[in-house]
């Protein structure tokens, strides 16, 4: 499934969103449910993550890798987890551009499920997805 | 479909409920009718360590009229809240969605506390909760809380319980004047949650221009909504099929819609003006 | 003797016990040490499976034995399939997938446990290490030479090409008035039965006996392949179908769990009972439907057919189940509908991808032939501007020109499809709806008519055209009490023949509905049979307990001939008794009768003591039943809704036994026909995994969804057997199919609409509404 959106951090640097969106310790701070998150090679993490959308909720492990990086205006993030309900897996692209006194980010990718994630939950993959992310910008804006 | 091994306490009162809440620390879930948090439990994607049952609390299943306020106790089935003699006077458009809700079997065991607190997407009752401007009676380790329908529906199942807290009780105030209220839906054929839904509170003054106009969405976005711009257009005038047509254009504007294999977000953001034009009409034809 | 029963609407002798809720499915058989299994199941549509890990599995708390691919490989056959096409590629599967999956639901590994909660949480211990690979489920990129594979040991993905074709079709295309192309799309569907699959097996070490409960449609076909699979001598297992809730087809078929289920109870030594969870039956139950047929027909300008082309592609699925190649050929029999086409080319091509197995679903290989021309003819009549039920008319074979040949390779038994079609129109108003729809149009609404003329194939069959036989078995016992038992190698599941052949015998005996009682269901008690399926219960099994009676009827009159001093052709068979023709005064009673027999003291010389007669029938033919549907729809001018407002269907399945049966056939049979047309449909994303995995996505239809249904009907016996019957557990849903697809695109048609695919979502009305001018 297709997914596309942005954020504004209003008032904080290209730079600075850059520095905390490549930094593995801070990105575990916002990630919702993040229980592990390991550097294992140069842009490659290992995570677990407890991922819970209201009642559903389910523990995922598995990484994160961020490539194709060019400083303070884009990189590629590929996401993929595995736990008990199936697995998720996300790839995108992710653009900073200043705006204003701030910085625009605008994410588009796709994201797509297996297992009972995908065979009972394809109405709500999308918003979930969206909420999650949307979760993480706010909390990201909040450090900074 | 078999779910994972849960402990199992049956509340006698709604104190009770809380303490069991604080005790498992966000690991149970309150039990109401259990008609989406079983479903879930039994394809393991919820798996609470403890399942607190509130169903059998004699007190929460009602329907009242007290003062200006129509009171409904959380556990009160949607059969209950479709065929009560109150709400159908005072908020029609919450037993339309009542009565729309799955079938006579789900009807019958589902309750308005529990589909509210689940705060599915496509859920028909946030519709009308959110033009009737109810507010949601909570009850936590803290004591009660009154949280305005608007401030509710957080996003996608997520609402602005705070965790340990149960809803108690909706109340939605006695419509004054002239007044009348509908929902309407397009069902997902499979499930029967709603692909759109729409509620229309509406008030019409002496001279037959609307007063007071509330609409809500349901099943479009990650959460219902209350199509603001519509309402402010169709405010203070009378009632044309141009200006109807004209003001809930804007019914869905700004909305980031669902989309899913049953509908796509375009569609979806169609059937919200479409809709919204169709409850406002026909609660105008209450009024 | 007058008919007393047959045709008469009785309610049925089933009913008590069903709906008191005091009948025994298969999850009711309970066993001592009885354990319960579960499966795992692939979360990918294509992978290698890399690894395996059950060690945690096997030691949690009450698991028996867990047990994965080649293990079970190395002791059980393949999942069966019992259709062959010239050569055609083998894609069979094992019961447990070795090495590769190929379907999200593919069973990977098995659990057994003292209880399913143990087996179910057990099984999430088990932990398998995909790789996954790129999945094909678009079958016509499947087609693709540079498409990935599903088998390595294959070139492409193409597991058959069939076809053929009679008369001259490219002289008949070049002598064309007119051409008109389309194509159709059937999607995928999933057949949904009440009661899921299950079973439950034990065995008997000293005797190397199986005995398996299984909700199936052929108990004796499912004996034989498991005693091949199990390798248990078929005189020693045994096969019992309880009570059954539903099957449209999808439990004809062998499946891995049934021969998981007997291998572990070999296994363990205990008896282990499967049942099928909602989810799995969706995910790994057989599917139907999913074919594209491009469909092309030549015309001449008074709407004559000269000739039509069809290009099938079906997609498979990832393996063979039992019939799975020969379902989409099917298409290709009855792809000339009630027409007279001289011409016929079809060229069909069965493609392997990533989702579960295709195989008979209620129709199976007709309702696409069915939908195909009944949508082309709509198509041709826009076209020509000829009313659909003219255009119609003027094709159809007349009723002195029966039996029929047709270009598709059948030969039609008895029709009279004029009559039908005058009827449907009659009951409807045909005249009066196409004046209404014209003042609609005129105020910018827009209603729909559409007709479907339909003709099937019934009755199956004859065994030259069955794969494991097309006979039927029927075996008759009076006991000494003068009650009669009816022993059916037929497999009823809903469809009531434990009614109607009581209506039947009871006629023929003289004697009560309730002084006869029908077995089936259990190869130890039935002596041999096919199964139900077809609509071949009461024809071809019908007939064989028909053909049983006749010969202890001939019994009872040489005995009652042999007493009373006459000879047997003077006995006629009355109420309760037997008489002498023209001598009411001369009879003897049946139960008298049934004694001389049993005490064999007074039998004519040489004539055999007791009354027990067995036949096997095998028919000469297919039966063909017929008939008209018409549809209304009004469409929601801004959403795009459909909404039916009237159906009437006149449906000729030849004479019929019990009317009350009849039309509950064909009200199911609408049901599902007309759901495929408006909400069906199993969806598989890009990657194979499954997006309908459970009712909340795939939409079963509700009673809410219909009007009431105005049906009658025509009779056109069937030469085929002596009963005269044809068949009607599939018409309804053949027939409704394209009746509302015609209604739709009809409505539709100001805006220069020819075609729609199913299912007709709102949305895609909407699409058109929005997009385009009304003329």
């Amino acid at each position: 499934m297709r997914i596309e959106g942005q954020f504004e951090f209003e008032g904080i640097s290209s730079e600075a969103v850059w520095d905390f969106l490549t930094d593995a310790n801070r990105i575990a701070q916002c990630l919702p449910g993040c229980e592990k998150l390991e550097k294992t090679g140069e842009g490659t993490y290992e995570m677990q993550m407890k991922i819970g959308v209201g009642a559903i909720s389910g523990s995922f492990s598995g990484g994160i890798r961020l490539h194709n990086l060019q400083p303070i205006s884009q990189y590629e993030m590929t996401v993929n987890g595995t736990g008990a309900p199936g697995f998720v897996k996300g790839e995108g692209k992710v653009q900073l551009s200043p705006k204003d006194s701030g910085t625009l980010l605008q994410y588009s990718g796709d994201v797509s499920a297996g297992g009972a994630i995908a065979s009972v939950g394809q109405r709500m993959i999308g918003g979930a997805a969206r909420m999650v992310i949307d979760q993480f910008f706010k909390c990201v804006a909040g450090k900074l | 479909m078999i779910a994972q091994n849960f402990e199992y306490t049956v509340a006698t009162s709604l104190a009770e409920a809380v303490n069991l809440l604080q005790k498992h620390g966000g690991r149970a879930k309150i039990l109401a009718g259990g008609h989406s948090l079983i479903p879930m439990m039994k394809l393991r994607l919820a798996t609470p360590e403890a399942l607190i049952d509130i169903g059998r609390i004699p007190e929460l299943s009602y329907v009242r009229q007290d003062g200006d306020m129509v009171c409904i106790g959380a556990l009160a089935t949607h059969h209950v809240v479709e065929t009560s003699g109150v709400v159908m006077r005072h908020c029609q458009a919450l037993a339309d969605g009542a009565g729309l809700i799955g079938d006579i079997q789900v009807r019958n065991k589902g309750t308005i506390g529990g589909s509210i607190a689940h705060a599915d997407p496509a859920a028909d009752y946030p519709a009308s909760i959110l033009a009737f401007d109810a507010t949601i009676v909570t009850l936590g380790p803290k004591g009660e809380r009154l949280i305005p329908a608007s401030k509710f529906f957080v996003d996608m199942l997520t609402t602005a319980l705070e965790a340990n807290e149960i809803v108690r009780e909706i109340q939605i105030p006695v419509q004054s004047g002239k007044t009348g209220s509908a929902y309407l839906k397009m069902a997902q054929k499979a499930s029967g949650f709603a692909i759109c839904g729409a509620a229309a509170v509406v008030e019409l003054d002496g001279s037959g221009a609307m007063a007071k106009v509330a609409i809500g969405i349901t099943g479009v976005g990650n959460r219902a909504f209350r199509a603001t711009e519509a309402e402010k257009a169709l405010k203070g005038q009378k009632p044309t099929t141009d200006l109807l047509k004209r003001a809930c254009e804007k019914a869905s504007s700004g909305v980031i819609a669902l989309e899913d294999i049953h509908a796509s977000a375009d569609y979806r953001l169609d059937l919200a003006r479409i809709f919204a034009r169709r409850a406002v009409e026909a609660a105008i034809e209450r009024a | 003797m007058p008919q007393r029963y047959v045709g008469l609407a009785m309610k049925r002798k089933e009913d008590p016990r069903l709906v008191s809720g005091t009948s025994t499915y298969v999850d009711d058989v309970v066993l001592p040490g009885m354990l319960h299994m579960v499966v795992v199941r692939s979360i990918h549509g294509h992978a290698r499976i890399k690894r395996i890990d059950t060690s945690r599995a096997q030691k949690f708390p009450g698991v028996v034995a867990v047990v994965t691919g080649e293990e079970v490989a190395a002791h059980c056959g393949p999942v069966p399939c019992a259709a062959s096409i010239p050569k055609m590629k083998n894609a069979q599967r094992q019961l447990l997938a070795v090495g590769k999956v190929r379907f999200v639901g593919e069973p990977i590994a098995a659990v057994v446990a003292t209880d399913k909660y143990v087996a179910r949480d057990a099984a999430d211990l088990i932990a398998i290490d995909y790789e996954p690979l790129p999945a094909v489920v678009n079958p016509e990129k499947a087609m693709e030479p540079d498409s990935p594979r599903l088998y390595d040991e294959f070139s492409d993905n193409i597991a058959f090409n069939f076809g053929f074709e009679s008369g001259n079709t490219e002289e008949a295309f070049k002598k064309a008035d007119v051409i008109v192309k389309e194509r159709f799309v059937n999607q995928r569907l999933a057949p949904l039965s009440m009661e899921p699959r299950g079973v439950v097996a034990t065995y008997q070490m000293p005797d190397n006996e199986l005995v398996v409960w299984a909700s199936t449609q052929v108990p004796h076909l499912l004996r034989t392949q498991l005693a091949v699979m199990l390798n248990v001598p078929e005189n020693r297992t045994r096969v019992i179908a309880p009570e059954v809730g539903g099957g449209f087809g999808a439990k004809i078929d062998v499946y891995a769990e049934d021969g998981l289920v007997g291998y572990l109870a070999k296994k363990t030594g205990r008896p282990v009972k499967w049942i099928e969870g909602r989810g799995e039956n969706i995910a790994a139950t057989i599917h139907g439907r999913d074919q594209i047929d491009d469909v092309e027909l030549a015309l001449k300008n008074d709407g004559t057919i000269l000739g039509m082309r069809v290009k099938a592609i079906a997609d498979l699925g990832a393996f063979y189940s039992l019939f799975t190649p020969m379902i989409p050929t099917l298409t290709g029999l009855l792809a000339p509908g009630c027409y007279k086409v001289p011409a016929l080319k079809f060229a069909l091509v069965g493609v392997l991808t990533n989702k579960m197995a295709t195989d008979a679903y209620r129709g199976a290989g007709r309702p696409e032939a069915t939908y195909m021309i009944e949508r082309i003819m709509d198509v041709a009549a826009q076209k020509l501007k000829m009313d659909p039920a003219e255009i119609r008319r003027k094709n159809f074979p007349q009723p002195n020109e029966f039996p029929f040949q047709t270009s598709g390779g059948v030969v039609y038994d008895s029709a009279n499809y004029e009559a039908a079609l005058d009827r449907a129109l009659e009951l409807a108003d045909y005249k009066g709806l196409r004046r209404k729809q014209a003042e609609l149009r005129s105020q910018g609404k827009y209603m729909g008519i559409g007709l479907s003329s339909y003709v099937e194939i019934c009755a199956m069959g004859p065994s030259a055209a069955m794969p494991g036989g097309g006979w039927e078995t029927g075996s008759v016992r009076i006991e000494r009490t003068g009650k009669v038992t009816i022993l059916t190698g037929a497999s009823p599941h809903g469809q009531g023949q434990e009614t109607t052949f009581a209506q039947i015998a009871a006629d023929e005996f003289g004697l009560e509905p309730d002084d006869i009682v029908t077995i089936h269901g259990d190869t130890a008690r039935i002596p041999s049979g096919i199964g139900t399926f077809g609509s071949r219960a009461t024809a071809v099994g019908g007939t064989a307990m028909y053909f049983a009676v006749q010969d202890l009827k001939e019994k009872m009159k040489k005995i009652a001939a042999h007493l009373l001093e006459t000879t047997p052709d003077k006995i006629e068979f009355g109420v309760g008794k037997l008489v002498v023709k023209g001598d009411s005064g001369r009879s003897m009673s049946f139960i008298d009768v049934v004694d001389v027999a049993y005490n064999a003291v007074k039998l004519p010389p040489g004539l055999e003591p007791g009354l027990d007669a067995t036949r096997f029938f095998e028919p000469s033919n297919f039966t063909f039943p017929f008939g008209t549907h018409v549809c209304v729809v009004e469409i929601d001018a801004e959403t795009g809704e459909p909404k039916i407002t009237k159906y009437v269907a006149v449906d000729d399945c030849g004479n019929i036994i019990n009317p009350l049966l009849v039309e509950g056939q064909v009200h199911g049979g609408l049901v599902q026909g007309i759901a495929q047309a408006l909400h069906e449909e199993v969806v598989y994303d890009e990657n194979g995994q499954l997006l309908t995995g459970t009712l909340m996505d795939y939409a079963v239809p509700r009673a809410h969804d219909f009007p009431e249904f105005e049906l009658d009907r025509t009779i056109t016996p069937s030469p085929v057997n002596p009963l005269g019957v044809k068949g009607v557990g599939e018409a309804g849903t053949i027939g409704s199919t394209p009746a509302v697809v015609n209604a739709v695109v009809d409505a539709l048609a100001p805006f220069g609409i020819s075609h729609i695919d199913m299912p007709l979502r709102s949305e895609k009305i909407w699409k058109i509404l929005k997009g385009r001018k009304a003329s």
